[in-house]
């Protein structure tokens, strides 16, 4: 087993404010591997900037350790932590490019840090314009540069260095479905040809299930699970990892009483007309709320939400149905069944 | 008639006289100011490299400064004058008051120009191993230069007024002029005329910042 290129161990991080203080971060525990692309998720205020910021020591953790590539971070001058960070090169929301360069000369500008002689850089900033697809517009300022392009300079920036990883965050939100769809695909094609570590913070499970091999799903400063992400879009085990897959689906969806399920496809059922057969069965109509396919690690993979028959005899009959058929499913928290407990919730 | 050749060679010696003042005196207190207000923005809370204690105390002192009326710091800093130039008549002695003034004034119009940095991008810069002072000589001011020029038509037509006022005291160049003829002499033609050349080199200023300013930014296209 190789080791972890970013180790995070019972991290934690306080804010202090005029009144009180926040944590942002209560205890997290981290292990990326090298060349894989992992996924932070979280819902606005869960801590994932603030712990991806930690990770490079933007932000200094109140407590616990970040170890990079062998190094701990808490252990290193300030010298030592500027050398660190030009191996980790990050990506933001709102892209940061400086305004008063042109996009070659923002690529350059981690290697005039670094101290790189001038027509290197420059030779080098070309060779990732190329990269980026965007070798016609090296004298653009961003401010003549499109969201998508703006990202892709940022990104060309971001890998001057040769850094083993990057850290995006929420380096699509800013965007467009289509512009996001080919900076995930950018980001996937990097790390398969350059084999280079990313670490993607997200609040969109889209982003995560379209380039990320594993997940953190993180919560009030915690992690409420981790996995493979085929395996947490399959079944997640807690009701903010449902409620994430689900996304916006649940709030589209106009619940009344009775009960809801989430049913996912990976494909393998297609020979099984699975709700004639559940209708079949319970000899009694479904009602199909919500349908949806997501491509998952390649694979196209369907989540429906179906409204279970009143009857209780007949719920049975289709659950029984369901697990015959291996078809995973999981109930789904709606208005009405709210106050219903979740054991399987992180403790608070 | 009082405009003959003397009176127009006067008047040439002093819009000479105030330039040599005006630029003069502006480009030493940028010399002090602009690191001044270097100073300022990158010690403050939540600053490239927060130092409250010394942020809190420089600003205390600039305000000191910024507080005295410049007719009265003219009148305070004359022992300082004759110690530094030999003189407290002309235009070459109103540079050390002028400078006294300007550099606080500087340093606050350049602590503000450079807050408009985003936080996200000295951020980006440090996620990329930058130090400090690469941050402030390669982030902080080329981003905020259109700025920064701006910022200095502004000083400049400032400075003209306060080199004006120091015609009170026998500081030369063309308030000096207005005072004595219009104010002393009644002669409001003269006086009418200095005034008019210094409308023309305020302007000429502001607008040369304005076009410098537009030019070099590239936010804005």
């Amino acid at each position: 087993m190789a080791e972890p290129i970013i180790s995070i161990s019972h991290l934690r991080k306080e804010f202090q404010g005029t009144r009180s203080t926040v944590e942002a971060i209560k205890d997290i525990s981290i292990d990326v591997m090298p060349g894989e692309i992992y996924g932070i998720i979280g819902l606005s205020g869960a801590g994932k900037s603030t712990l991806v910021r930690c990770v490079n020591y933007l932000e200094k953790p109140t407590s616990g350790e970040v170890i990079f590539d062998g190094k701990k971070l808490s252990s290193l001058t300030p010298k030592e932590l500027r050398a660190v960070r030009q191996e980790m090169g990050m990506i933001f929301q709102q892209f940061q490019l400086l305004e008063q360069r042109t996009a070659l000369r923002n690529i350059t500008f981690p290697l005039e840090i670094r101290g790189v002689k001038k027509n290197e850089a420059v030779k080098r900033a070309r060779e990732l314009l190329r990269i980026v697809e965007l070798e016609d517009r090296e004298n653009a300022y961003p401010s003549q540069l499109s969201g998508g392009q703006k990202q892709r300079v940022a990104i060309a920036r971001a890998l001057a260095t040769n850094p083993k990883v990057l850290l995006c965050d929420e380096a699509t939100s800013a965007l467009d479905p289509n512009t996001t769809n080919s900076i995930l695909g950018l980001l996937k094609k990097l790390n398969r040809d350059m084999g280079i570590t990313v670490l993607v913070i997200t609040h969109e499970m889209d982003v995560i299930s379209q380039i990320c091999d594993r997940v953190a799903i993180i919560d009030k400063g915690l992690i409420a699970e981790e996995g493979y992400v085929a395996d947490i879009f399959m079944a997640p085990k807690t009701k903010i990892g449902r409620e994430l897959i689900l996304g916006d689906a649940i709030k589209e969806v106009k619940f009344s009483e009775g009960k809801y399920y989430r049913i996912t496809f990976d494909g393998r059922q297609s020979q099984e007309p699975v709700i004639s057969n559940i209708v079949l069965r319970a000899k009694s109509p479904v009602n199909i709320m919500y349908a949806q396919t997501r491509d998952v690690g390649g694979i196209a993979r369907g989540q429906m939400v179906i409204q279970l028959p009143e009857n209780e005899e007949q719920q049975r009959e289709v659950l029984q149905y369901l697990r015959f058929a291996q078809i995973p499913f999981d109930e789904v928290d709606t208005v009405a069944g709210s106050e219903k407990q979740d054991t399987e919730e992180t403790e608070e | 008639m009082n405009f003959d050749a003397a009176v127009w060679k006067m008047i040439l010696t002093g819009i000479w006289e105030t330039i040599f003042m005006v630029f003069g005196s502006t480009l030493i207190g940028y010399l002090l100011g602009l690191p001044l207000g270097v100073v300022l923005v990158v010690t403050r809370k939540g600053g490239v490299h927060p130092v409250p204690v010394l942020n809190t105390v420089l600003g205390f002192i600039i305000n000191i400064f910024r507080s005295i009326p410049f007719i009265i710091l003219l009148i305070m800093v004359m022992p300082f004058t004759r110690a530094l130039v030999g003189t407290t008549l002309g235009a070459k002695a109103v540079i050390p008051p002028l400078v006294i003034a300007s550099a606080p004034y500087i340093a606050r119009v350049v602590e503000s120009e450079l807050a408009e940095v985003d936080n996200g991008v000295i951020e980006a810069a440090k996620s990329m191993g930058a130090s400090d002072w690469q941050i402030i000589y390669k982030v902080l001011l080329p981003e905020t230069k259109p700025s920064l020029i701006l910022g200095a038509a502004l000083v400049l037509t400032t400075v003209v007024g306060y080199s004006c006022m120091s015609g009170f005291i026998g500081g030369g160049g063309l308030g000096d002029i207005a005072i004595r003829y219009g104010y002393y002499r009644y002669q409001a033609d003269i006086m009418l005329v200095t005034v008019a050349i210094l409308i023309i080199i305020v302007q000429v200023i502001q607008e040369s910042g304005n076009r410098i300013s537009l030019k070099t930014d590239k936010r804005i296209r």
